[in-house]
């Protein structure tokens, strides 16, 4: 697992996880705002990768209740799932400093490439 | 047609108006047993999530449900072994069609005549006026040529952006581009003989089924993952660009002769230097020694994806059903000598080259294992 980078719905919804547990159609609320509005995860998306994630146990069902006649299942991110979510925030992290650095290099050298 | 709700349970109020999409059959689609843990839930979210939806886009929510339901019934989500088989099979069964699609649009509109101008005094270059004068080289053709072959390539960039939906789509106008003109020709008995390898061929239906029921959530679009997509293809691409046009020549050459009442194997030796069969082996053989050094490379990993790699190996097996393309020419009725031995003698390369590949990786593992561990502050 640790060997290959999550998919974006994936990490998405490991994010949505990471504060507090979440019923389904919470997760989908939360990668919308995670996501700045970029991604709306479609109903058979999420359960997709609820059920791999389940299987992988980087989630866990924490709790279930009946909120206005629906049932409301909340999940809720394992250890393992959090030490993923974590390799993977610190791969990204790399990836971003490693472009900012390149970036910042480039504006100190503005003509370079042009001669 | 309006019908009460047959999806959802009886005791989930459903807000009063919802988009057709929400009357659709849909917890009927899942497995009776995933249904009953987790189907008053997912009728929750999907009411919750089309309820302020367009018409349009509550189809697409509930087509999203309903594919996760029917692979959770069909046993090829990303969570089954079959799922992730075919996810481990698909980009390389794509690689196989777009990198044999570059080697097909690269030799009929740059290779064609490998053998020099027409009035160079090469055998194999009068063959080729005759070949033309038959139909090769029309502008039709040509155009067919690209039409077949392009959806595959697209194919293969919208899996380098790591974008899957596209694929199937193109995919699945590559399989048709390649049946419907294979359909027009079936009153030639002789392309009707060899229809069934066309479509079992490694870019024919029944790989490309394997690669359109993948699950895409399985399917490795990590950038690591596309590169290696990529780099087979091009691989696979090379080696077909570089064969093919002397097994083409080869083939007009025994078409020539055949027209003429000649004998083309002693023709053909008498201006090749290397030996036809071994030619047409090494074409055959060359996707699957290909794919199976990805096989190798997967399997030697320190952890590998024993599901994937069965997968890799799903993926080289259509290429024991491969005959040479331009081989098809000699199943024209006027040749009737080829049998049934190609295919074994095709397959028996492809189980060959997937042995070596497992052997290998097994006695790389192993020799990882007894290496002894270097002791800390060594390094």
């Amino acid at each position: 697992m640790a060997d290959r980078h999550l998919q974006e719905p994936t990490r998405l919804v490991l994010t949505a996880l990471a504060d507090a547990p979440r019923h389904g159609y919470a997760i989908i609320q939360e990668v919308l705002t995670i996501s700045g509005g970029r991604t709306k995860l479609l109903t058979g998306t999420l359960y997709t990768a609820l059920d791999r994630l389940l299987q992988q146990e980087l989630i866990r069902v924490d709790h279930e209740e009946v909120v206005a006649g629906k049932l409301r299942r909340y999940f809720a991110l394992t250890d393992q799932g959090r030490d993923v979510l974590t390799a993977e925030t610190q791969r990204l992290r790399t990836g971003v400093a490693e472009a900012e650095r390149r970036l910042a290099l480039g504006r100190l050298q503005p003509n370079r490439g042009t001669a | 047609m309006i019908a009460p709700l047959p999806t959802a349970p009886a005791n989930i109020p459903l807000p009063a108006r919802l988009p057709i999409a929400a009357r659709l059959p849909l917890l009927g689609l899942y497995p009776a047993e995933y249904r009953a843990a987790h189907g008053e839930e997912i009728a929750a979210v999907f009411a919750e999530a089309v309820q302020d939806l367009a018409g349009r886009a509550a189809l697409r929510e509930w087509a999203a449900l309903a594919a996760h339901a029917l692979r959770l019934r069909t046993r090829l989500s990303s969570s089954d072994s079959i799922g992730r088989i075919a996810a481990g099979a698909a980009p390389l069964i794509l690689a196989g069609g777009a990198g044999m699609s570059m080697a097909s649009l690269l030799i009929e509109l740059f290779l064609r005549n490998p053998f020099g101008s027409e009035n160079s005094g090469h055998p194999a270059s009068r063959a080729l006026v005759v070949a033309q004068s038959d139909g090769w080289g029309h502008p039709a053709i040509q155009a067919l040529v690209v039409a077949q072959t392009c959806s595959w390539i697209l194919a293969l960039l919208c899996a380098c952006l790591g974008r899957w939906a596209p694929v199937r789509i193109l995919v699945v106008l590559g399989i048709l581009g390649r049946i419907g003109p294979a359909l027009a020709f079936i009153p030639h008995r002789w392309l009707a003989d060899v229809l069934p390898y066309m479509l079992l061929m490694p870019f024919g239906i029944v790989p490309c089924a394997l690669l359109l029921i993948a699950p895409p959530d399985a399917v490795d679009l990590s950038l690591r993952g596309r590169r290696e997509t990529v780099l087979a293809a091009l691989t696979l691409m090379s080696g077909a660009a570089i064969l093919w046009p002397h097994v083409s020549g080869y083939v007009l050459q025994r078409r020539l002769f055949l027209h003429w009442g000649g004998t083309p194997d002693l023709v053909w030796l008498r201006f090749m230097s290397f030996d036809t069969t071994s030619l047409l082996m090494a074409i055959a053989a060359w996707p699957a020694a290909v794919m199976s050094t990805a096989l190798l490379h997967h399997l030697g990993a320190q952890r590998p994806d024993r599901l994937r790699a069965a997968g890799i190996a799903v993926a080289v097996l259509p290429w024991a059903a491969m005959l040479p393309p331009p081989y098809y020419f000699l199943l024209a009725p006027a040749v009737p000598e080829i049998d049934s031995r190609d295919l074994v003698r095709n397959a028996s390369v492809v189980l060959a080259l997937l042995a070596t590949a497992t052997l290998l990786a097994a006695l790389r593992r192993t020799l990882r294992r007894a290496r002894p561990t270097d002791p800390p502050g060594l390094a």
